[in-house]
This record gives C-alpha cells, structure tokens and sequence, in this order.
C-alpha cells in the first residue's frame, strides 16, 4: 500500500499547479473541485480494494475496511480537487471531463477483459471497477496536463501586466525521435 | 472465448436493486401439519449467528429452548440435538479471562449452552455442537484470531465438565474437519468449519480436509447426510451478492458483485471450496441438507444440479437480521430472527420446519419485568412460518 501511496501522492503534487492564485473567485471552483476529487477518490479507493482481492488475495472483511490506508485515494482526490479548481478552474474541467471519459471508457474496457479472460462470474465486475479506477485516474491526469489553447498574442506579455498572476503553466520537454 | 453477456443472476441482481422491494413471488407451499412426537424419531435444530445480544433478551431463544424442551421430553435419549452454526460471540470472539469483555462474552455463550441444560434437554442428553464463524476467529487469519477460538472451546469444555452439559465445539480448534457426528442408523451430521478455510487454512491442510470430506460422504451408507457449516452453500442474502444497489451510494453493491469481500460466497477463496465440495458431492452423492448461518436470514433452497446438495438452509437470524433477495431454487426467505428444525420421521420421511418471532419481539428490554413480559409475548408470538418436506 505505501507504494501506492507513494505514486498517488506524487500524482497529486504533478497536477497541482504551483503558480500562485488570485485570492477572489476560486472558491466556487475549489469546493467543485474537492466534490469532485471526492467522488473520483472513492472510484479510485474500490478500485483499488477490488485490484489487490483480485491480485494480492488482500480481502477486505466490509465496508468498514475502506477506512484508514484504503480509504487514502479520498483524501488525495479532495486534495487534488480542490487545488486544482483553486488554482486553475478550466484544467478542472479538463480533467473532469477526462476522468469521466476514460472511466467509461475503463469500465467497457475491464469488464470485456475480465469476461475473456476471468475464470469466474466477478471477474467481469472486479474488471468493470479496476478499469473504472484506472479509466478516471488517467483521464483525469491527462485532463489536468492537457496544454491549455492560449491567445497568442498574450504570450508575450508579461506576468506584471497581469498583475503579477500567470495565466497558466507550461510545461516542456524533450522526447528524442529517431 | 467466452461470450460477453449479463448473466441471469445479474439480471435478477439489478431488478433487485432497482425495484426496491418487490421482489419476485416465492412458490406457493402448503404447511405440513404440526409433527407428532410417536412418529418422529429424530430432531436436528439449526441456529445461527447467536452472538449479537444478551440471549435471555432475545425471545428467540426463549421459544428455541421452550422447542428443545418439548422434543426432549417426547423422544427418546440422544435423539435431539442442536447445531449453532457459528458466529457465536459478535463482533471478535471470545476475549481472554482477564480482558473487561470476557464475563459479557461469557454470558452469551454461557445462555446459548443453556438452550441443551433445560430438565428434558439434561435427562435425554439433548447435544449441542457449535460451530465456529468468522467472528469467532476474530475475523482473523493470524494467531490471535485461533487464540480467540480457543477460549470459546475452552469455555464450552468446561461447561460440559462443570455442568453436565452436552456441548461441543465441533470441529475443535486446530481441526478444520469434517467431523463425522453419526445418530443413529439414519443420520450422519458432516460438519466443517469453513471459517477456517477462508481465514486460516493453507493449501495442503485445505487438500486433506478434503479428501476426509469425500471419505464422510463415501462411508455414509444409507445414512442421510447434513453437511453443516457457518458458510452456507449459497444464500440470497448479502453474503450471496444481493445487496441493494441504492444502499451505502452502491458500494457494498460493487464490492459485492466484484467478489472483493473476503466473507462473501464469491470471494476467491469460497469459490474454491465451494467448487471442490460440488466435485465431491458428484461423485459421492448429494447430501439431503446443506445448513448454514451467516446471512442473518432464514431461507429454504432447492438444487437439482449433480454438484449441488438437495437443499440448502440458511439459518443464520439468531440474534441479528437481514433483507433476502430471491435466487434459483429458493422456496422460503426471511428477515426474521428465528431457527429451524429438522424432523426425521419413523415412515423415512425428513420434514423441516422455520419458526421465527414477529420483529416486535427481536429484542427485549434488560428491565426484570418488561423482560418478562416482553419475553413470555415473544414465546406466544412465536410461529412455523414455513415447512417443507425435504424426503
């Protein structure tokens, strides 16, 4: 579980922008955020109890056990929620919009999966929900890196015309093509 | 390759969940007629999940014992006797002697114990075997969870030695079973522990449980065959996958229907067990009852399938309740707290009879004299609700 924890920690701190916010207008976008994260947390949590019954034959006893360490991909989810509709509210909605389509698409795709290749009648369902989990995970991080259409011509002008806040992030680099 | 498709159960799952409670109609029956003691040579009582309450505030207990009672009286030495199957102290087990919770502990099993220590129950040796559940291993699969059953078997020998009373922890601590429990030339009782198999077993120890299952079977004779156990072979209760997709915003639905959920009976690990008994009972014959516990309900089940035991009952509302869904073969479901019996007639027929306590009646208040008063209405309202002729 630590590791896992790890990787979601570390995709938290790679989709929560580091820009500073304006201090007005973000709270809407945030609280939209955390019910989001939220929601997206808890896919994630059954995803992965689901994945590691499957896999790890870690059982749960209940519901009750989504509490503690399983229940951590919550508390990132609001996290990340709020940050990132605080900070940027279009890259919310980008990475909504991402994490409800590759959900669906994660859902179809995992209960296929687990129908041709599980032995038993769970396994289409254990495939359905880990896929969800994996589905709106991606999407969501797509979503959320997606580079933003920009105006061009405001470019090139700088931060202090804006009074002192950048309109969004860019980041770059460099994959070798052969 | 297997075909992509919504199995029927699923189906029935979904309809289930969305329509709330307008479940399917059960099979009309017709109540056989009260039994009478000259033509009944044996009784089998089945009770489950025992441990959620004080059972001196539980009617159900009143009219179980008030039943063991009548039977002993009417029928001759050894011809009543009593399974708990399982679950026999909520939420963790047994605690040690000198934990804060062992004397509250030691009253719910101690009152259980004394549903065989009535004058009747005491004079015709009225047995009972307890069965092990997942609560009693501390739902468990490490040390602490065995030393938990320990002390239940502890508890329940020394009852016995102090006592006198009939009473087993059957199979004992380290024996995951089958224990063979033979009544006369009629009966042979199998009893497993399946709580030790999803928590505890590892595979070589699984294998000859096994293989001692299939020699119960194949040395049974002309002998019907109870197979007992805290896990029931299947169920249209929670535990079976029938959980209301609206209840908990779905997530018991989903962890249910993924098979996440150690102690439901599409875990992995139940699975298994349950394929290799269906392969044993294939090739050994189909015991005439599977009885279990675990889901809080009552419910009847008729299989026809070669792998499958003739009937399945789930008695498992001795102390705690739970709504029951509908599943193949199902001729009987309740939420009620109650028990059943078993009556193995003189002519070679075996009937079995539901009795359960309106939900009014569940739990009585602690004060004397409502207590009383609430437990003497409990044994009045207490009735067959269902019966059938299993042979």
């Amino acid at each position: 579980m630590s590791s896992r924890l790890s990787v979601l920690t570390l995709a938290t701190l790679a989709v929560a922008p580091m820009a500073p916010a304006p201090a007005h207008a973000q709270a809407v976008p945030a609280v939209i955020g955390a019910g989001v994260g939220l929601l997206g947390g808890g896919v994630a949590t059954i995803s992965l109890v689901v994945g590691r019954a499957r896999w790890e034959s870690e059982y749960i006893g209940g519901v009750e056990d989504l509490m503690g360490l399983n229940g951590a991909p919550v508390v990132i989810g609001i996290a990340t929620g709020a940050a990132i509709g605080f900070w940027d509210g279009d890259r919310l909605r980008r990475s909504v919009l991402g994490g409800v389509g590759g959900m669906a698409l994660g859902i179809g795709t995992g209960w296929v999966a687990g129908t041709i290749f599980g032995d038993r009648r769970a396994d289409n369902w254990a495939g359905a929900v880990i896929g969800a989990g994996m589905g709106l995970a991606a999407g969501a991080l797509v979503g959320a890196l997606w580079p933003l259409d920009e105006d061009p011509a405001s470019l090139g002008e700088p931060a202090a015309a804006l009074g002192g806040r950048p309109r969004g992030i860019r980041v770059g680099f460099q994959v070798p093509v052969r | 390759m297997r075909r992509v498709a919504l199995g029927p159960e699923l189906g029935v799952a979904l309809l289930l969940a969305g329509c709330g409670s307008s479940l399917p109609p059960l099979p009309a029956s017709t109540p056989l007629p009260e039994p009478d003691p000259d033509e009944v040579e044996r009784v089998v009582f089945l009770i489950g999940d025992t441990g959620n309450g004080i059972p001196a505030q539980l009617p159900v207990f009143s009219a179980l014992g008030r039943d063991i009672e009548h039977w002993a009286a009417r029928l001759d030495t050894g011809a009543v006797t009593l399974l708990v199957l399982g679950d026999l102290i909520y939420p963790d087990g047994m605690h040690p002697h000198d934990d804060p919770e062992f004397s509250r502990d030691s009253i719910i099993l101690g009152q259980q114990i004394e549903l065989v220590t009535g004058p009747a129950a005491m004079a015709r040796e009225a047995r009972a075997y307890f069965l092990a559940g997942n609560h009693d291993y501390m739902q468990e699969t490490d040390e602490e969870g065995r030393l938990r059953l320990s002390y239940t078997q502890t508890f329940i020998e020394r009852a016995r030695l102090r006592d006198g009373a009939q009473a087993w922890l059957l199979p004992g601590l380290h024996e995951p079973g089958p224990t063979v429990v033979d009544m006369g030339e009629r009966l042979r009782l199998v009893l497993l522990d399946t709580a030790w198999w999803l928590l505890v077993g590892e595979q070589q120890e699984k294998n000859r449980m096994l293989i001692r299952l299939d020699a119960a079977l194949a040395t049974a004779g002309d002998r019907d065959v109870i197979v007992a156990a805290h896990h029931p072979y299947t169920s249209a209760g929670p535990h079976g996958g029938y959980v209301s997709l609206w209840k908990m915003l779905g997530i018991r639905y989903v962890l249910a229907r993924s098979g996440a959920i150690l102690q439901d009976l599409n875990s992995e690990q139940y699975r298994e067990l349950r394929l290799a008994i269906e392969q044993i009972f294939e090739r050994r014959g189909r015991p005439l009852l599977f009885a279990g516990g675990h889901e809080h309900s009552l419910q009847v089940i008729r299989h026809y399938a070669p792998g499958a035991p003739r009937w399945t009952a789930v008695s498992g509302s001795g102390s705690k309740i739970s709504a029951v869904g509908r599943t193949e073969g199902m001729l009987f479901g309740s939420g009620q707290m109650g028990y059943m019996s078993v009556h193995f007639r003189r002519d070679g027929h075996v009937d079995l009879f539901a009795t359960a306590v309106p939900e009014a009646y569940n739990v009585c208040p602690p004060e004397p004299t409502t207590l009383r008063e609430c437990t003497a209405a409990g044994l009045a309202a207490a009735e067959v609700v269902y019966s059938v002729r299993l042979k």
